[in-house]
Formats: structure tokens, C-alpha cells, sequence
């Protein structure tokens, strides 16, 4: 409970512990005679027991006390008990707690009696938490199974079987004002919440009035804003999108609760396709938005069309059909950037035999980019420490040589954890040709002067803990020469379980 | 951060019932994603489910975050109440308050994304839509959150929303009462009499669980008792006054187009300072309303006039009211055009409809309409229909408001754009906006559950139970409203009267309203006319006289008859004190205006005689509604006499000595003293009469005795002050007199002339059929002229005779008549006696005061009429600014 989401703290993972080990200190579950409070204030009760004179409140209520047990030492508590008893039957809720005479060896039974509570007890009580965790997920998957299972029962019978029907549409607009959003998807992302509800929903189509010829992706993510679970994401490089509708079809249409969608789009690569925008309304909660105020986006939608239907039917009107890239189902996705302190702090981890007689590694403050030159032998290496949050599955940058007359390069990304000799995993990465198990290489890729690359990583399961971000870069040919390389945008996306679909919970 | 810098949100949840589901609530609520810390606290309502018991000792074993509270059973809203005191007691820390019902279940961002909002807003609460599970149904909140709509037409937030401790420290508890079905609704209005609001947030939601039968739905099927239940413990939130402040603030009922600048004021108090559109913001509106009522407001009556136009109408005090005849006239007509023209000594409102087709004369000095009118316009492609209206013939239907009234004879500057004109260019930018194409589609995909925000003002007619509901928040500074209601306003002694009791109720700090009811006219009075804040006409529907009921054999007006009765109580709701003077159509709505909070007294001058000498007037109409007063006023003690015999409690009963309705300075009082006692003593009497030309004034009497006079040769000069009643008199009395040389002047209403014809006369002469305490002998004492008088009435109250003027007794006429031309005779020949007869009544003048005469109704006002309670808006974490007006003390009255 209680985890953040911020790049700077772990979130909750399989190797923390779940349960606390111990039950509540505090739990008072014996009720004792206030005249017995000699004998047991100080012996092995004395912090789990209530005499009847603290039991009730004078408004007639009990607070935090849970009377499994009575224990009575003297005749004149046996009364004060009984009486006791009686008014917990007004509160209707208590049953009676069975009264054991511990008139004899007081402290053995009462010894007895903690054990039995604070460690049977407290092992039962920590399992039944697991299965009421569980429990609580069984109900609602019941729940929408119910719901899918009638849904289906009602269309196989009403062979009403519509591949796909559009439920929602909201034309292109063209303003000859409009400037494009393109670059508002490579800066951040624009942001549209579907005006539909979610059930039901098995696709949607965006509209790219022209596509550009660079190199890039386009990121599409679809998650439901009442919880922040994702639902699916979609990558897709330029050249795939079409200069008109595409439709992102779902394998799976949005079942559960009726929530809203919320559609984010973002992009890497020099000049992004932009997706349409649709007529101005009056709705600002249901205009798109972006990380930064854009005039094209004021009080305007994108040119949407949303369908339900058939999972993964496109509709015939739609050729251009995309699937999602990943299933993001029960998690929550954040779509973050390195902080400039961090890219500012950048050393030099390089591993090479030269000593070179200038700064190969340094931050450009101007440009927010990190430069990287290679040299003739080894590998050069600027590592970010602790900048990789914990559920990062992919990540992404640019780079570039800065220099008309810069020789190639190769350039390559290393995560390594934080704890990791960051000089050794280099070595090793130099010596081997692959990192360590325990970190993640994205490969080498070639540079040339003047023509910018997108580097992209995405890796086969989250980041389970903070990493370093190392930028490597390696000579391609003999010379090096005005190899400016510039290492720039980074971009990280990370998922992170919502907890009651976890299962994570349930790891002992 | 260390657990103990993170803020501390507490979530609350009674139990009762749901022994299977609880856990599944809690299970939800320690799965919350957030930065706060979290505690939660069980509050078992006497549950017999043993389960409970089970289940939470064994979930208490493993959560030291959890508090069980166990109780006997107290309803929903005392195991509520038993939470939020364990939290202020044992955890003084938590900011705020989660309510989570147990068979409901909290999303893991839901307590985190709330408390965010509650922090950013710091508002009183943060609710979020409904979406239900089990049974499916969601429902849409509204992007704004409205006290209006939250008082007069549902709750519209569920219990399960983040409260922020403010509020409990503040000492607001849910209602413990089981007669009350809606104890969630009851809170809310607790919360917004304490002057917190709350503020949607549509960025998370809750599960609310929903069965085929609930709790929710019993308390409906007694809804009607379960509203009224409300009603009566919040009094004050639900006065006129509070819902038109709310109005103003949250749906403004009109939008004023002003001509010079463009903005569009937005208002319905017109006293308060409006909120300003600029027409993009309009457009926005108008459309965003069209689709989605519920989030989008555009005020439902459009308006166009000229800054200086406004200035005006602010400047008569009829503002308010001409608003309300608008409202009205836009159910009769397409558009209404007001003419306003300076008179100087009236003050009037009279409405005109005309067909379509009608050929205008004369330019509006402002024009209004309903919102509707241009929707309809706009769908239907009739732009060029609406747009005669700036053209001569015009093809809407429409009503002129033709207003009167005396303002500085200086034209006020006209503005170069006429109203007309930039109504209708407001209109066509609105029409051609781009968003007009999609306006139709909602783009809110939750179904509404609000009224619309335009049609706001509809559910406030329903609430007050009247139509149009005056516009009128709470009065400035705090002070109490008084409503003065008149038959007519003219220069009668029964108007005069009850002015002079506004006039010093306004002095002791009461805002002051005159309503003239069943006319559309007054005249200016300068010696009353700053007693009031506001003036109000309203004369259709308003019968002066009538029904077909009997009480001891005298009419009265009952519920059922064809009385005007939605413009009547909308007007007349809210105010803190209302005194009826003569208006016979009012009483029957008295009882219910009283259970609402207001104060109610009703003014008695007289018990009139119908032709046949049967005892007749209002005094019975006001008996029969006995109950329904708090106080009576008399102008005498033997009228307070003749009520109490009709069963009146005498400590109900204010008799109010009449004082002089005019003023004289004492320098032009020692002039007119000074002036009599340089008169000769063989110069002819002055006999002055004053009053209408009429049988109960004695008229022919006066004829008689001055032919009498005549043939007794006494010399006299005699002028008669007033006018004929034709209706009832087939000859004229005015030709009459002027045959026995009686000068004949037309009435006067200035207090100035009416002195200088009293400081004219050496005696006043009314020999009256009946009367009450007629103002006029007070009047003649006080600049001493004598008055000879009948005993009738209580004259014999403002008469001592002898001492400051004589009195006749008898009702035979030979023998009157034979009296009054006595005591004149003896009086012109005894011009020592006149003296002292001068100088006693000028003794009784001075000691006379309208101050002083109602004194103890005044201090009796002070006592028992307290203001409606201004709401403050308070922002938590802000000290409120003190305001002595936040008390909620509202009198039961019922």
C-alpha cells in the first residue's frame, strides 16, 4: 500500500514483503473483571486484555476492542464480567465470549492464552487477508464474466454478430489555420478522452492528414482514466500509419465498469505524422490536450471514430488496420523523461586503452543532449545514475553527429543496476560482445553525420529495480574524426501493476 | 517523507447489513494507491451478524491501520457521526474524509486522486460521478458543482466523496433523525449552510454497488415526506433570498447584452455586481448548452440596453420588479420592448401586447426575450423573422413595458447602437459560429442526471411555489427586508400611515419594499418617498375585494379563487418581515409565508360601514386570517379594543397613535403662528375642508352647515380641498359648494402645500359618517388649525374638546349639521376661544411623533424578526471572515 509513482522510489515488487509478520500489537481480544486488574496488569496479557470498566465509551460504544475471550481470576470479576457480557449483547454484533477461571497458575494460562492469540491466531488472520485479497478479485472477475457471458448469450441469440459498428464519429476539420501538432507529440503527447463509454469499445480510428518521410514511431496508448489502468498500446513506425483513417483495432473489446477511455499519442523521430483535428465544441474536458498550450488545440478534438463490435474485425471502410503492440491490461503506464539534473550529472564510465586529450563525455547545457565521441579503440560511456525507474519496459532517444564532416559511429544504450560496476559491465559488454544477465544492451546502431537515428529498447519484462542509463558509442571505421556525437530526447515508458488484478500479492 | 509528514486521509465506513460484502470494501480500501497515509475506521451500527464480529477481529489482527467502532444500532447516520468523532478525538491529525459505504468499493487511485483535488481546490468536499455495478447505471454530476441544483432538485453527491476535516471541525454531523429517508442529501445541505462547497471530479470514481432493491430506493417511495423533512431543518437555505444568491452566482437568469461595449453582463440580483461574458464566451455557452444542459449554463432571458438605460432603471427601485414583469410578459409575447419616460410625481408600469405584424412607435429603450425564442429562431431558420424586431414592422409577437417614473430632467445619453440591433447581432454571430455544427452531439458520454442549468430558474418557481420569483438576494449589510403592501399608493391617510411605518422601520435598519398590489400606479409622495428601497407594482390577478366566503357574513378571499396567486407568492416569499395593508388577496397566502420564516403583521385603520350602516372592511378579512399574523396594528386604541372582542390576543395588537404625515420646520412654524395672531379679530373664519367629496366624509353635512352659516350671516371664507367619487355620486358636490362661495381646489399631495393650506384655515372641519384616526386633524393641530370634528372612529383618541379642538356628537344629521354650524359660529365670534383652541392643539402636536407611536412595534420588529442568514462561502484551511449574519437562526414560526 501506499507506493508511489515516482521515478525516485521503488514500487511495490514480488521482493518486498506483502504481509506484515506480526500481528497488532495492540489488539485487545481478552475481557477481564476491573478487579482482577492486579493479577493481570503485569503478566502476559496485560497488553491484549480490557477491563470491564474500559470497555465502553460513555456514548455506549466500544472502540478497537474485540472481545474473543473472557478470563476471570476472582469471584467479584466473575460478576463485573458477566455484567460485561450482558452489554455486549446490546451492541448486537458481539457474541459472547466464552469466560475461562484462571484462578490458579495465572500466569501459565494467561501465557497460554498469548501464545495461542498472537501466534495461531495471528497466522490464521494473516491467511484469511490473502483469501479475502483474493476473494475480492474473484468477486469481480465473476462479475464481469457474468457480464461478458450475457452479453455474448444475447447477441449469439440475436445473431446479431456486427464485426463492427461505428459508435461514435467526429469528422476532420481542416482550419487553414491549423499548424499541425506534430511537434506537440515529439515534445510530450496530445491527450483525447473518448466521449463513449468504455464497454464495449473494439477499436478506434485516427486520422493522419499527411505522413512524413523521416524515420519515427508513433505511440499510441489507451488507458481508462478512473483508474489509470491501461488497456493497450500501440507502436507503430511512420510508414505503417496511412494519409487517412487508421484504425487500432483491441483483441479484445473493454469489458468491467463503464469507464472513460483516454487516448494519448506520442511520437519519436524528427517530423511526426500529426493526426487530424475535428470541429471546434464547447466541451473543454473533451477537447485534446497537450503538455503545452497549442492554439490548433483550442477547444478542438481529434478527428475520432470509435467502434464496438467483433475484437480485431476491422471496419470494411478502414483498410489501414493496426494491432496494438502490447496488452497493458491491469496496469498503469507513465510515459516519462529524464530529468535534466540527472542528464547534467552524466560521467564518464568510458573503457578504452586511449586517453584522449579532450572532454569525450559531457552534458550540452543548450541542447539538452549528451555528447558521446567515440574513440579509435574501446568503447566511450556516459552513464546517468539512478534515472531508470523501477517497470520501465522501453526506451528510446535520438542521436545524431553533429558535424558535417563527422566520420560514423556506432551508438548503443546499457541499463545496468544502480549497484552495478558500471567500468566492468563495459568491459565486459567490450570484451564479450553482450552485457550481464542483470542488464539489458540495446545493440549497436549505425550514425552518420548530419542524418538523426531514433534508438529504441524495449525490453521483455519491466525493470524490476532503479538502473543507470549508460550511452555508449564505438568508432565504425579507422577515424574518428569530428565524430560529435549527440545522444538527445530520451524517452522512458514505464508499466506498474494496479494492485487488485496483481497477483503479485498473493507471492509469499 | 516519513510516514508521519504524509497527510493522513481517514476513510469511514458504517456497517450494518453487509457482513459478506465488508471485507471487499476494505480489501479496495488498503489496495489504494496514494502518497497520503491511510486509516480506516469501521463503524458497526449494532449489526446482529456475528460475521462482522468474526471478520473484523480477524482483519484488525493484521492491520494496525484499522479501527473498529462497536455500537448499538443508530441508523446510517449515527454510525456515520460515531466515525467522524473518533477521528476528531483519536486522530487529530487526518486532513480529510473518506466515506466508503460497505458494500461499495474504492478504485486504487480513487482515495489519491481525490484528496489531490480536495487539496487544489480547497473546497469543503470532492465528489465524483456514480457508476453502478451489479445493476449497471452511471450517471453524470455536472463539470460544476451548484447549490441550487443540490437544494431544489436531488442530491447529486453520494456520500462516498473526500470531506475535508474543516468541515467536521466546523461541527457539521450527519442528521441522526430516522424520519429522515435521505440522511446523505441532509449532510450535504449542512455542509452548504456551514458555507462550504463542493467541486466535482470526473478523473476517478468509486463502485457503487446496486441491487434490485435498496435503501435508496425505500427512502424515494417517502419522498415526499423525506423533502419535507428537509425543508424544515434547513429554513434558511431554502429562503428566497439564499436561492437567488445561489442563482446569481451559479446560473444567472438574465444575460445583459450591453449596447455600447458589447459585454455581456450576466446577473439575477441586479443589485449584486454580474459576471461579465465576452461573446465568445456566450457563443461557447449558448452551444455547449444546447447538448449538454447539465455542464453548459446560458442565462435563460436575453436582454440588450444601453449602460446609461441601466443606470437608470437602478436609479428608480424598479428594477427588480420590472424584471419580474418581463419574465411574466415573455410568456405573452416573442419579445418585449420597454419605453421608459420621466413623469415627475408618478411612479408606474403599464404592459401593452401586440399581435405580429405590429408597427412599432417609438424605439425600445431596452428589449428582452427568452433564450428559447432565439434557440428556436436559430433551429427553425427564421433569423429574418427575428430580426424585425429592429425594423418598423415587426413580425414576433410583442409586449411593450411602458415604465414612468421621475428622474433628472437631463435626457439620458443614448447610445449609438440600438438595443435592437445589437440583440440580433449577437444572435447571427452565435447562429454562423463553427460550433453550431456539432452543437447536437453530447459529448459527456455518462447520461445526465441534472436539470438543465438554464432551466434552473423553473425549479426555483417550484421551490418558492411562485412565478416569477423575485430577483432579489440578500439585502446589503445584513439588514432584514421588509415588505410593505398597499392596495394603491396614492395621498390616502391609510397610505401615509403605513409609509410612516416603513419609514421608521428603515430608520431602526430594515431594507424596505413597497408592493402596490392590484395597481400599476403611485403617486410620489416627497414626504415618504426615500422611506423605500424599492417600489413594486403588480396589478393583474390582484382583486381588491371579493369572494364567495362568509366569515361572520363579510367576504374573503380563499386559495381557491381566481387570485394571481404564482405572481403573489413569488414576490412575496423570502422577506423577513411583511406587513399587509388592506391588500385583501394576500391573507389566504399569509399562513404559508409565516411557515417559511417570515414575520407577518397586517395594518388596520378602520372598520367601514356599507350604505346600509352594516359594519364592513378589512379589519374582518384580517380577523378571519387571524392565526396567520404574528402582529396587528391599529391606528387606535378602540380599534385594538374592537379586535380583541373578535378574539385578537391584545399582546398581538400594537395600537399606533397617528402623528402628522407632514413636517414643518419651526422656523415656518413660528411664521404661521405669528401670522394667526396677527390676524383681526373681526376678519371672516377661514373653514377649510380637505378630503374626498364623498357621504362618509360628511360632505353633505358640510353643504348644510355652510348654508346654514350663510343664513346666519356669519362671515366666513371656506375652501374645500379634494375631489369627487363620480361613481357614486350622480351630482357634483364641487359645483354645489362653489354655489355657497366655496373655493374649490383639486386635491394635494406635497407635504409643503398640504401645510400652507392648513396654516391658511383657522379650523378644519370633518364631520365624518366613520373614520379611523384621521391623519388630517393631526396634521391641522400641528400647525394649528382647529379641528371640529364628528366623535367617530378614534377621533375622539386625537381630540380633546375644549382643550385643542371640538368634538360633535350624534349621528342624526339635522342635529350635526345644527352642531357643526354651532361651534363654527361660536368660534368666529369667539376668536379668544379659537385661540386657545389653536394653542392646545398646537400643544398636542408636539408632543405627537411617529416615532414615539411606534416604538413598541418597532422594538417588538427588533425582537422577534431576525434576518435571513447569509451563506458565506469558506474555503477550509482560510478562516472564514467573521460575519455576524452567519448564525442560522430562524425562529420556529409554524
Amino acid at each position: 500500500m501506499n507506493g508511489r509513482y515516482d521515478v525516485n522510489k521503488p514500487i511495490k515488487s514480488q521482493f518486498e514483503p506483502v504481509l506484515p509478520t506480526q500481528t497488532k500489537a495492540t489488539l485487545r481480544m481478552v475481557l477481564a473483571g476491573a478487579s482482577d486488574r492486579a493479577e493481570l496488569a503485569s503478566g502476559p496479557l496485560a497488553h491484549i486484555v480490557t477491563f470491564t470498566d474500559e470497555l465502553f465509551r460513555s456514548d455506549g460504544t466500544m472502540r478497537d476492542v474485540y472481545p474473543v475471550l473472557a478470563v476471570v481470576a476472582s469471584p467479584a470479576a466473575a460478576v463485573e464480567v458477566e455484567a460485561a457480557i450482558k452489554a455486549l449483547a446490546r451492541l448486537a454484533t458481539i457474541p459472547a465470549p466464552p469466560v475461562l477461571r484462571i484462578d490458579r497458575d495465572v500466569d501459565g494460562v494467561a501465557a497460554l492464552i498469548q501464545t495461542v492469540l498472537e501466534s495461531g491466531l495471528g497466522r490464521i488472520s494473516n491467511y484469511a487477508r490473502t483469501m479475502a485479497t483474493e476473494l475480492v478479485m474473484l468477486r469481480r472477475e465473476r462479475e464481469t464474466l457474468f457480464e461478458n457471458f450475457r452479453v455474448l448469450e444475447d447477441a449469439f441469440r440475436a445473431r446479431n454478430w456486427e464485426p463492427a459498428s461505428e459508435i461514435f464519429a467526429h469528422d476532420v476539420f481542416v482550419d487553414p489555420k491549423d499548424e499541425g501538432i506534430g511537434r506537440l507529440m515529439t515534445d510530450g503527447w496530445v491527450e483525447q478522452l473518448l466521449p463513449v463509454s468504455s464497454f464495449g469499445v473494439s477499436g478506434f480510428a485516427l486520422h493522419f492528414r499527411n505522413l512524413t518521410r523521416g524515420g519515427g514511431e508513433v505511440v499510441v496508448t489507451l488507458d481508462y482514466v478512473e483508474n489509470g489502468e491501461g488497456v493497450a498500446e500501440w507502436v507503430v513506425p511512420f510508414s505503417d500509419l496511412a494519409a487517412d483513417w487508421n484504425f487500432f483495432s483491441l483483441p479484445k473489446a473493454c469489458d468491467g465498469s463503464p469507464r472513460t477511455l483516454r487516448l494519448r499519442i506520442s511520437a519519436n523521430g524528427s517530423e511526426p505524422p500529426a493526426p487530424s483535428l475535428g470541429h471546434p465544441i464547447a466541451s473543454h474536458r473533451y477537447a485534446a490536450r497537450a503538455r503545452s498550450p497549442h492554439g490548433d488545440l483550442d477547444h478542438r478534438p481529434l478527428a475520432i471514430k470509435i467502434y464496438s463490435g467483433i475484437p480485431g474485425v476491422r471496419p470494411t471502410a478502414l483498410p489501414n488496420s493496426i494491432a496494438p503492440s502490447s496488452l497493458i491490461s491491469g496496469r498503469r503506464i507513465e510515459d516519462y523523461r529524464l530529468p535534466l539534473e540527472a542528464l547534467r550529472a552524466v560521467a564518464d564510465v568510458s573503457v578504452s586503452p586511449i586517453v584522449p586529450d579532450f572532454q569525450t563525455i559531457r552534458f550540452l547545457e543548450h541542447e539538452d543532449a549528451i555528447v558521446c565521441h567515440p574513440l579509435p579503440a574501446g568503447i566511450s560511456a556516459g552513464a546517468v545514475a539512478n534515472v531508470v525507474a523501477p517497470g520501465t519496459v522501453r526506451f528510446s532517444a535520438r542521436a545524431v553527429i553533429d558535424h558535417a564532416e563527422g566520420k560514423p559511429a556506432l551508438v548503443g544504450f546499457l541499463l545496468a543496476p544502480s549497484a552495478a560496476n558500471l567500468r566492468s559491465e563495459i568491459a565486459i559488454l567490450e570484451r564479450e560482445g553482450t552485457a550481464r544477465r542483470s542488464a539489458y544492451f540495446s545493440g549497436w546502431r549505425d550514425v552518420a553525420a548530419g542524418e538523426p537515428v531514433s534508438i529504441n529498447i524495449m525490453l521483455d519484462s519491466p525493470t524490476q529495480r532503479t538502473m543507470n542509463l549508460v550511452v555508449l558509442s564505438r568508432a565504425k571505421g579507422d577515424s574518428v574524426d569530428f565524430c560529435w556525437l549527440k545522444v538527445f530526447d530520451f524517452r522512458m515508458v514505464r508499466h506498474f501493476d494496479v494492485e487488485p488484478r496483481g497477483e503479485a500479492l498473493h507471492v509469499q | 517523507m516519513s510516514s508521519e509528514d504524509r497527510d493522513l486521509v481517514v476513510i469511514a465506513m458504517p456497517l450494518y447489513g453487509h457482513a459478506a460484502l465488508a471485507v471487499e470494501a476494505l480489501e479496495t480500501a488498503f489496495a489504494s494507491v496514494t502518497e497520503c497515509r491511510i486509516e480506516v475506521v469501521v463503524s458497526v451500527d449494532g449489526d446482529p451478524r456475528r460475521e462482522v464480529f468474526d471478520a473484523l477481529t480477524l482483519y484488525a489482527a493484521t492491520r494496525p491501520e484499522l479501527h473498529v467502532i462497536f455500537g448499538p444500532n443508530a441508523g446510517p447516520g449515527g454510525a456515520r457521526n460515531r466515525a467522524i468523532d473518533f477521528i476528531v478525538e483519536s486522530l487529530p491529525d487526518a486532513k480529510a474524509v473518506y466515506f466508503l459505504d460497505a458494500d461499495n468499493r474504492v478504485l486504487p487511485t480513487t482515495i489519491d486522486t481525490l484528496y489531490a483535488r480536495l487539496k487544489a481546490e480547497q473546497c469543503g468536499w470532492v465528489y465524483t460521478n456514480i457508476d453502478t455495478f451489479s445493476v449497471r447505471w452511471g450517471a453524470h454530476y455536472g463539470d460544476g458543482y451548484s447549490r441550487l441544483t443540490h437544494c431544489v432538485s436531488d442530491n447529486i453527491c453520494d456520500t462516498g466523496s473526500m470531506i475535508s476535516i474543516d468541515v467536521f471541525d466546523a461541527g457539521v454531523r450527519f442528521d441522526a433523525d430516522r424520519q429522515n429517508g435521505f440522511e446523505d442529501w441532509e449532510f450535504w445541505l449542512s455542509c452548504i449552510e456551514a458555507g462550504f462547497v463542493g467541486v466535482p471530479c470526473h478523473d476517478t470514481a468509486f463502485e457503487y454497488r446496486l441491487r434490485a432493491e435498496s435503501r435508496f430506493k425505500e427512502a424515494n417511495r417517502d419522498r415526499a415526506a423525506s423533502l419535507s423533512f428537509l425543508r424544515r431543518r434547513h429554513k434558511a437555505l431554502f429562503r428566497r433570498s439564499t436561492l437567488v444568491d445561489f442563482e446569481h452566482q451559479e446560473a444567472p437568469r438574465y444575460a445583459m447584452l450591453r449596447t455600447g461595449d458589447g459585454a455581456i453582463a450576466c446577473f439575477t440580483d441586479p443589485t449584486l455586481e454580474p459576471s461579465i461574458l465576452d461573446f465568445d464566451e456566450a457563443i461557447r455557452a449558448f452551444w455547449g448548452s444546447a447538448a449538454e444542459p447539465d455542464n453548459f449554463h446560458f442565462p435563460p432571458f436575453l436582454a440588450a440596453g444601453s449602460r446609461e438605460t441601466l443606470k437608470l432603471l437602478k436609479q428608480s427601485r424598479l428594477w427588480p420588479n420590472l424584471l419580474v414583469h418581463l419574465e411574466r410578459a415573455t410568456e405573452a409575447a416573442n419579445v418585449v420592448f420597454v419605453q421608459i419616460r420621466n413623469v415627475p410625481a408618478e411612479r408606474g408600469i403599464d404592459i401593452e401586447v401586440m399581435p405580429s405584424g405590429h408597427v412599432r412607435k417609438g424605439r425600445a429603450d431596452l428589449i428582452f426575450m427568452s433564450s428559447t425564442i432565439v434557440r428556436d429562431a436559430i433551429r427553425n431558420n427564421a433569423l429574418d423573422w427575428l430580426g424585425s424586431i429592429a425594423a418598423d414592422q415587426v413580425w414576433p409577437t410583442v409586449a411593450v413595458v411602458k415604465v414612468r417614473f421621475p428622474f433628472p430632467a437631463e435626457a439620458p445619453k443614448r447610445s449609438s447602437a440600438t438595443p435592437e440591433q445589437s440583440l440580433i447581432n449577437l444572435v447571427h454571430t452565435i447562429a454562423t459560429s463553427p460550433l453550431q455544427a456539432v452543437a447536437a452531439k453530447r459529448w459527456t458520454w455518462r447520461g445526465s442526471r441534472l436539470p438543465a442549468l438554464s432551466e434552473l430558474y423553473k425549479q426555483l418557481r417550484t421551490e418558492v411555489g411562485g412565478a416569477p420569483v423575485l430577483p432579489l438576494g440578500h439585502a446589503k449589510s445584513g439588514k432584514r427586508t421588509l415588505a410593505l403592501l398597499v392596495p394603491n399608493a396614492s395621498f390616502g391617510g391609510a397610505e401615509k400611515v403605513a409609509f410612516a411605518a416603513a419609514r421608521e422601520l428603515k430608520a431602526e435598519g430594515f431594507e424596505t419594499h413597497l408592493f402596490v398590489l392590484g395597481n400599476g400606479r403611485m403617486d410620489v409622495l416627497d414626504e415618504f418617498d426615500a422611506s423605500f428601497d424599492f417600489i413594486h407594482f403588480w396589478k393583474a390577478g390582484i382583486p381588491a375585494w371579493g369572494g364567495s366566503n362568509r366569515f361572520l357574513g363579510q367576504d374573503f378571499i380563499a386559495e381557491y379563487h381566481d387570485v394571481d396567486w404564482n405572481a403573489l407568492k413569488g414576490q412575496l416569499s423570502g422577506f423577513d418581515l411583511i406587513i399587509n395593508n388592506h391588500v385583501m388577496a394576500v391573507h389566504p397566502l399569509m399562513a404559508r409565508l409565516r411557515s417559511e420564516g417570515t414575520r407577518t403583521a397586517c395594518y388596520l385603520h378602520v372598520v367601514d360601514e356599507t350604505p346600509l350602516r352594516r359594519p364592513a372592511g378589512q379589519p374582518f378579512a384580517a380577523i378571519a386570517h387571524e392565526h396567520c399574523y404574528d402582529a396587528f396594528l391599529t391606528c387606535s386604541e378602540q380599534l385594538k379594543v374592537y379586535l380583541h372582542s373578535y378574539g385578537v390576543p391584545l399582546e398581538k395588537i400594537y395600537a399606533v397613535a397617528n402623528a402628522p404625515s407632514i413636517s414643518v420646520k419651526p422656523k415656518m412654524l413660528t411664521e404661521i403662528v405669528q401670522n394667526r395672531q396677527a390676524r383681526a379679530a373681526d376678519a371672516p373664519l377661514r373653514i377649510l375642508y380637505m378630503g374626498r367629496f364623498e357621504p362618509q366624509k360628511g360632505i353633505d353635512r358640510i353643504h348644510a352647515a355652510l348654508q346654514d352659516l350663510r343664513a346666519r350671516n356669519i362671515p366666513y371664507e371656506a375652501l374645500a380641498v379634494g375631489g369627487e367619487i363620480l361613481a357614486e355620486q350622480p351630482s357634483s358636490w364641487t359645483g354645489k359648494l362653489r354655489e355657497l362661495g366655496v373655493t374649490v381646489r383639486p386635491p394635494i399631495f406635497g407635504g409643503r402645500e398640504i401645510a400652507a393650506i392648513l396654516a391658511w384655515g383657522d379650523i378644519l372641519i370633518m364631520p365624518s359618517r366613520w373614520e379611523g384616526a384621521p391623519l388630517m386633524i393631526a396634521e391641522a393641530q400641528l400647525v394649528g388649525c382647529v379641528p371640529v370634528a364628528t366623535a367617530v372612529g378614534a377621533v375622539d383618541e386625537l381630540v380633546t374638546d375644549g382643550r385643542d379642538g371640538i368634538l360633535i356628537e350624534g349621528e342624526s344629521d339635522l342635529k350635526i349639521v345644527a352642531d357643526l354650524a354651532n361651534a363654527v359660529e361660536s368660534l368666529a365670534r369667539d376668536r379668544n376661544r379659537l385661540g386657545r383652541l389653536r394653542d392646545g392643539g398646537l400643544f398636542t402636536a408636539s408632543g405627537r411623533s411617529w416615532a414615539a407611536s411606534f416604538g413598541p412595534f418597532v422594538e417588538w420588529c427588533d425582537q422577534s424578526v431576525s434576518t435571513t442568514p447569509r451563506i458565506v462561502t469558506r474555503t477550509p484551511n482560510r478562516p472564514a471572515e467573521p460575519q455576524p449574519s452567519i448564525e442560522i437562526v430562524v425562529p420556529a414560526v409554524a
